[in-house]
């Protein structure tokens, strides 16, 4: 069975059109992996055309959007055989430090890493280190990403890579950080394994660091 | 008379409506004051509907129109001895400001590579702010040769000991603003009132949409606390973090900002209070956030027009550039919003010196910025002098009958200084022959040329020595607990 439309319903970012295409194939019986092979590949071709310049990071995001519309359909008849988390490159826990609200750069390098393959779980902004050790410890991630807007939160990402330092996690799970008012020479000092320069760099250094598991 | 010339990018009506609807959502949905039980009491003592569990506050139009009344409209800047008054922000007075959000500065010798500042960077830079004389407030820089814990109040330190402007500034900790608090009391001593001289100004950051983080509400408060006019300064990305219309932008930038305007005069009935915006158009190919961009500036200015009719003093992180170098980029990017920013009438317009989305900054660039902020200034602080003496009818007939040059009248000795702005010799208005006996200099040499002459031949400014010493000391106690027995600024 082709999935011509689908995939190119999901490069348009046309929401209705991917949910009414992937209903349609399921009733005719199409195969989950299938119908979910197409939506990544939609995905896939959104993220080429977003870099040649011909799309734009709001149909990124929204792509993004409709992709997680669609699992939750997909997710409930996935049985045996099809795993969406074996599946994924990696998995990815993104967060803002405690007693920061900004999360528009970690949420466009969420956006570009959900469009690039890998599971992310957000956990929004305002995280306290405890809470994201606990959750490294639940969800055993490969990236922790970490992100600052404010000078006067940055210095809750040092506390967090002392943190995982002590709770010996430190050298199962990779940890990068972002944010406008830091440096690769912040990300060195605190002991991170990466620092993204912006939402795209972020994306790349994540991929960098997953390519030899 | 003077004509100043101005430009109003909305009339009142819409004015009006923009205001209403800002109302309209903060009764309605609130904002999130988060993590601070203070700043909730207050509100609810205002008789605001306060959901304390989520940490949101709903304000009532008369809630509103009260603080409204006590917010001052002027407010008068002294120098950082809080001795001699300097000028008045608000109103139809507008002034520049230095940008200290920098991180990085740039490297004259290797065109467009940037490296971190440390403490020589900053004095340069102080100097050379001593001497711009169309930027009125400093901005110190971020400086890694210190522990970052005490950065803020060491650039706050160096800044004072080498500009005597008012400062930009702000604390990153509740333990960075006590010290800065206390090093101000040390800065005016001697002087009576200390609050009603302000000599700095500290910004204050919502978090768009229409959320307030704990830091921000304990610096905003113990801003008003310590009379130290506050800056309410949300971020709003249009199409991220705001609506991706202008307008849509303004409204909720407004609403932030009352909000803002509100918890002041809850804390302190009079307290200054300065209208600030940092909106941007959010760049939907790279997800930068130019705040050079043409929509960006129409929003800043929006918004300041906003709180000039609300008789507030305004702010816009206007000036700023996005280019990487002090380049042609960076100086019409500058020029844009520099002049536009004058027309609107911004009072503060915060942006001189200063690349790449604020992160950089370049002693270049920050004279550039000197000479185009005197051809603002010169455009809406001179306006055009419309008087029978400035329309000259008798000296045009009488230099047409007789047939004389205008360059040996009176009336020309009399206004060209007042008439023409001079500019300082980075702008080059010489001959062609002059041009290539310089050595076809471009205007960033003749400014790497100019800030080199200035810091060889101008002395730094006298300072009290016993204030000196004791702000030194009292840097480096807050040094000693992580690990620094000496500031830098001490083995010089």
């Amino acid at each position: 069975m082709e999935f011509r439309d689908l995939i190119k319903a999901m490069m348009a970012c046309e929401q209705d059109d991917v949910l009414r295409i992937m209903g349609e194939n399921l009733k005719k019986g199409a195969r989950v992996e299938d119908i979910l092979d197409a939506l990544t590949e939609g995905l896939r071709g959104l993220g080429d055309k977003f870099s040649r310049g011909e799309a734009f990071i709001p149909e990124l995001v929204f792509g993004g959007e409709i992709f997680k519309e669609a699992m939750k359909i997909l997710e409930p008849k996935m049985t045996g055989g099809v795993d969406s988390h074996k599946r994924a490159k990696g998995k990815i826990i993104m967060a803002t430090v405690k007693g920061d609200l900004h999360d528009i750069g970690k949420n466009l390098v969420a956006s570009f890493l959900t469009v690039g393959g890998y599971e992310v779980i957000d956990l929004g902004t305002d995280v306290p280190n405890e809470k994201l050790i606990e959750m490294i410890r639940e969800e055993k991630p490969d990236v922790v990403g970490l992100s600052a807007l404010l000078t006067t939160t940055m210095l809750g990402q040092r506390e967090f890579t002392a943190m995982l330092k002590g709770s010996g996690w430190r050298d199962k799970v990779k940890v990068i950080v972002g944010g406008a008012p830091l440096s690769q020479a912040w990300a060195d000092e605190i002991g991170a394994d990466a620092y993204g320069a912006d939402a795209v760099d972020g994306k790349n250094k994540i991929d960098a660091m997953l390519k030899n598991r | 008379m003077v004509i100043r010339p101005k430009l109003q990018l909305l009339e009142e009506a819409q004015l009006k409506l923009t205001i209403q609807d800002a109302y309209h959502i903060l009764d309605d949905v609130g904002v999130r004051f988060k993590g601070n039980q203070e700043c909730l009491d207050r509100f609810e003592g205002a008789g605001a509907r306060v959901n304390r569990e989520a940490g949101i506050v709903k304000l009532t139009g008369d809630i509103i129109d009260k603080a409204l009344k006590t917010v001052p409209s002027i407010i008068p800047f002294y120098d950082k001895d809080h001795k001699h008054h300097l000028f008045d922000l608000g109103g139809e007075h507008c002034h520049v400001t230095g940008d200290g959000v920098a991180i990085y500065i740039q490297d004259y010798e290797r065109p467009g590579h940037r490296r971190q500042p440390v403490t020589e960077d900053q004095i340069i830079h102080s100097r050379l702010l001593q001497e711009c004389q169309y930027i009125r407030f400093t901005a110190p820089f971020m400086l890694y040769d210190v522990p970052r814990e005490i950065a803020d109040n060491y650039r706050f330190l160096l800044d004072y000991l080498y500009c005597s402007l008012p400062t930009y500034c702000s604390a990153w900790s509740k333990e960075g603003f006590d010290t800065m608090d206390e090093m101000i009391k040390i800065m005016g001593e001697g002087e009576s009132d200390l609050g009603k001289k302000p000599a700095h100004v500290h910004p204050n950051d919502p978090s768009s949409p229409l959320s307030w983080s704990p830091v921000v509400i304990q610096n905003f408060m113990d801003c008003l606390r310590t009379s130290l006019p506050a800056v309410v300064l949300p971020i709003p990305l249009a199409g991220a973090t705001s609506p991706v219309t202008i307008v849509g932008t303004v409204v909720q930038n407004t609403a932030e900002n009352l909000s803002g305007v509100v918890l002041s005069q809850l804390v302190k009935k009079g307290g200054y209070l300065i209208w600030g915006s940092g909106a941007s158009a959010f760049d939907m190919r790279s997800g930068t956030a130019p705040q050079s961009a043409i929509e960006s500036i129409m929003m800043m200015c929006l918004i300041a027009q906003v709180g000039n009719y609300l008789g507030i003093p305004s702010l816009g992180n206007l000036g700023r550039t996005d280019s990487k170098r002090p380049d042609e980029q960076g100086s019409f990017e500058t020029a844009n919003s520099y002049l536009l920013g004058y027309l609107c009438r911004v009072n503060m317009i915060r942006g001189a010196g200063i690349l790449e989305y604020a992160s950089t900054i370049s002693h270049e660039k920050l004279l550039i910025d000197n000479e185009i902020a005197g051809q603002a200034q010169r455009l809406v602080n001179g306006g055009v002098e419309f008087t029978d003496e400035a329309r000259a009818v008798d000296l045009i007939k009488e230099m047409f009958t007789q047939n004389k040059s205008f360059l040996r009248s009176k009336h020309t000795l009399a206004n060209f200084k007042k008439e023409f702005m001079m500019p300082g010799p980075i702008i080059d208005r010489s001959t062609r022959t002059a041009f290539e006996a310089a050595g076809y200099k471009s205007t960033l040499d003749r400014a790497h040329e100019a800030w080199k002459k200035i810091i060889a031949e101008k002395p730094p400014r006298p300072v009290d020595e016993k204030k000196r010493i004791t702000l030194i000391e009292i840097v480096r106690a807050r040094g000693k607990k992580y690990g620094l027995d000496q500031l830098p600024i001490e083995r010089m």
